[in-house]
């Protein structure tokens, strides 16, 4: 439940900042100049804001559009990502946006018409390549849809970029059952509605708040129905003593609910951060076995030694090839970028 | 621990009745009040005074470095329509001089209504926006945020007086301790909430209690203490109820120490027994 939500002054006469105010009639409205004033800045706790985020409504300016790091790739020439949103409604222990904010808060960015004014314009420039663009690196793409309509947005503007630039493909990355919107109109060719799973006690222990897997499964089954295209995002993959029998058991339910065939992309990655990110959420979670066990700590990189990142992504690999075609399995395994995306 | 920080005596006396707040006659510059997990500090008037007297009763505290501290700015102030005796918990508090804020946050159900706190060098007698209006709370914000984080900084105002109903200063002293008594529910609430919230933070830092005579072991520099505490910690985390690999209230010199500590750990983290 949303107790509070701060306003850009600038937004007083926005449509979107109203439809969306008009939605949280019970919420505490509170006034201020600019999202930094309340989003990131000294002095804020993650770990206690997680009990009860505020939404803070905001104009972004600056770069809509940034590169991806490298590896991040399910398939295209070109790839980006842009984030309407930052920070998600669930709790995941493993998740960087703990090492990456000060603040649980979700900010959205509520000028839509801007970011798509940048997407047309790289989707022109990119010609006859292949631009994807990621919409769930800083948050969830779906998980705040009733509120955000930003599916109901994006949809339309890659329906109609899809005769000029066949290649381009929008990625909405999730871990959420929010599919109503989705369910609601035909499927779009250049949209991918990605599901980031794990095995379901790894999700019982690490992801509060998130969907069950049987949950997960039931939304994608009735997506791929319909006919829209799914990638299965299992990232990251958690070392554990029982990997084997953990991630074998995802693999059998995700293969027995889905038709394989008719996968977009699969992708792998290991549990790996940069390595100030881990030094904040260890300093918030000391207590967490998560960041205490099997890591390879170093000042720049944190994760598995790379003897372990084999062993994982071999077994991995090895298991999903059974299922899918190996040319739709991804293995992106460097850290995310330790520049904070709102730097 | 949380410190009250007020402004006046007449508004401090219904809290230190309520919490039995006993006076610490050590002190000299300010007039301190405590409890079990209270201290009260009387400021005066002004958010000079306010930084300051908040800024002395963190450094005093003594609660330790892991400690988590709350902070409570309780006190009357002004308002253009809202009825005398009700409170308000501050959203957001601007320094009329500087035009600088501060976003208190409070992550649970709020103990009363929100407002904004406009702080004002001279007593405001018009209040001409939708904001209360008092003396001390930017001044009370800057300083806390030095100490502690934003969750844990509150200011919660109790309307004293509006343009139809002033205050007449130095002869209302008995309406304004009425007031206060009135409200001590609702501040109740809130010390309860940030109870509970110093509590998650202090269980992280939470050891056992055979690991106590490691807290400030002798012969350890600065440093060494600072990489003992993150090694017991990443201990605790991983390998729980596992004894030491020296014992506690006899630890062998630090270099030693912790050394027998990485080891082990390491060897954890591949996967070694």
């Amino acid at each position: 439940m949303i107790r509070r939500v701060y306003i850009e002054e600038g937004l007083a006469g926005h449509a979107r900042a109203q439809r969306i105010l008009a939605r949280l009639p019970h919420a505490e409205r509170i006034p201020c100049r600019s999202y930094s004033e309340v989003f990131n800045p000294v002095a804020q706790n993650f770990r206690l804001q997680k009990r009860s985020p505020a939404l803070i409504l905001a104009r972004r300016s600056g770069r809509f559009l940034l590169p991806t790091p490298a590896g991040y790739t399910i398939g295209g020439t070109q790839h980006f990502y842009f984030s309407h949103l930052l920070n998600c409604p669930y709790d995941c222990r493993y998740c960087f946006l703990q090492g990456m904010y000060r603040a649980a808060h979700y900010l959205l960015f509520v000028n839509y018409e801007d970011f798509a004014a940048a997407i047309v314009k790289q989707v022109i420039a990119s010609g006859k390549t292949r631009p994807h663009f990621f919409s769930g690196y800083d948050g969830d793409s779906l998980a705040l849809e009733p509120l955000s309509g930003f599916a109901g947005y994006f949809l339309p503007l890659f329906r109609s970029l899809h005769r000029r630039c066949p290649g381009a493909l929008l990625e909405l990355r999730t871990k959420s059952v929010q599919i109503r919107a989705l369910l609601a109109v035909e499927p779009a060719d250049n949209c991918v509605v990605a599901f980031s799973l794990s095995p379901a006690p790894l999700q019982e222990r690490w992801e509060r708040g998130v969907p069950t897997l049987a949950r997960q499964l039931q939304a994608m089954r009735r997506l791929q129905r319909q006919g829209w295209r799914l990638g299965l995002r299992f990232d990251p993959v958690l070392y554990h003593p029982d990997f084997r029998a953990l991630y074998g058991e995802l693999f059998l339910r995700v293969f027995e609910a889905l038709d394989a065939a008719r996968l977009h992309s699969v992708t792998l990655g290991c549990f790996r951060l940069p390595g100030v990110f881990f030094q904040r959420m260890q300093r918030l979670y000391p207590e967490e076995p998560l960041f205490a066990r099997y890591l390879d700590v170093r000042r720049d990189r944190v994760g598995y030694s790379s003897q372990r990142r084999a062993e994982l992504l071999d077994w991995c690999r090895t298991r999903l090839s059974n299922e899918i075609p190996p040319d739709i399995l991804f293995v992106q395994d460097e850290p995310a970028p330790a520049k904070a995306a709102l730097a | 621990m949380i410190h009250l920080v007020i402004a006046l005596r007449c508004e401090a006396q219904p809290v230190i009745r309520h919490y039995r707040l006993k006076r610490d006659h050590s002190e000299r510059a300010y007039e301190i009040w405590g409890g079990e997990d209270v201290r009260l500090i009387v400021c005066g008037t002004g958010k000079a005074a306010a930084a300051a007297a908040t800024a002395h009763v963190s450094d005093r505290a003594s609660t330790g470095m892991d400690r988590a501290q709350a902070f409570v700015n309780l006190g009357t102030s002004g308002h253009a329509r809202m009825p005398p005796g009700n409170a308000a918990l501050a959203h957001r508090v601007v320094d009329a001089g500087s035009s600088r804020s501060w976003y208190p946050q409070f992550v649970s159900s709020p103990p009363c209504l929100g407002a904004s706190v406009i702080t004002v060098d001279r007593p405001e007698t018009v209040c001409p926006e939708d904001a209360l209006y008092d003396m001390e709370a930017a001044g009370f914000c800057a300083a806390a945020w030095r100490y502690s984080s934003a969750e844990l900084i509150q200011c919660l105002k109790i309307v004293s007086d509006n343009p139809s109903y002033p205050l007449v200063p130095g002869r209302d002293r008995h309406r304004v301790q009425a007031m206060i008594e009135r409200q001590l529910p609702c501040l109740e609430r809130l010390l309860e909430e940030l109870r509970a919230l110093c509590a998650e933070l202090d269980r992280r830092g939470h050891w056992p209690e055979r690991w106590a005579p490691l807290a400030e072991p002798e012969g350890f520099s600065f440093s060494q203490r600072a990489r003992l505490r993150t090694l017991l910690g990443r201990w605790r985390a991983a390998l729980a109820d596992e004894p030491l690999p020296f014992p506690p209230e006899r630890p062998p010199p630090a270099a030693k120490a912790l050394n027998l500590l990485q080891t082990r750990l390491d060897h954890h983290g591949k996967g070694e027994r």
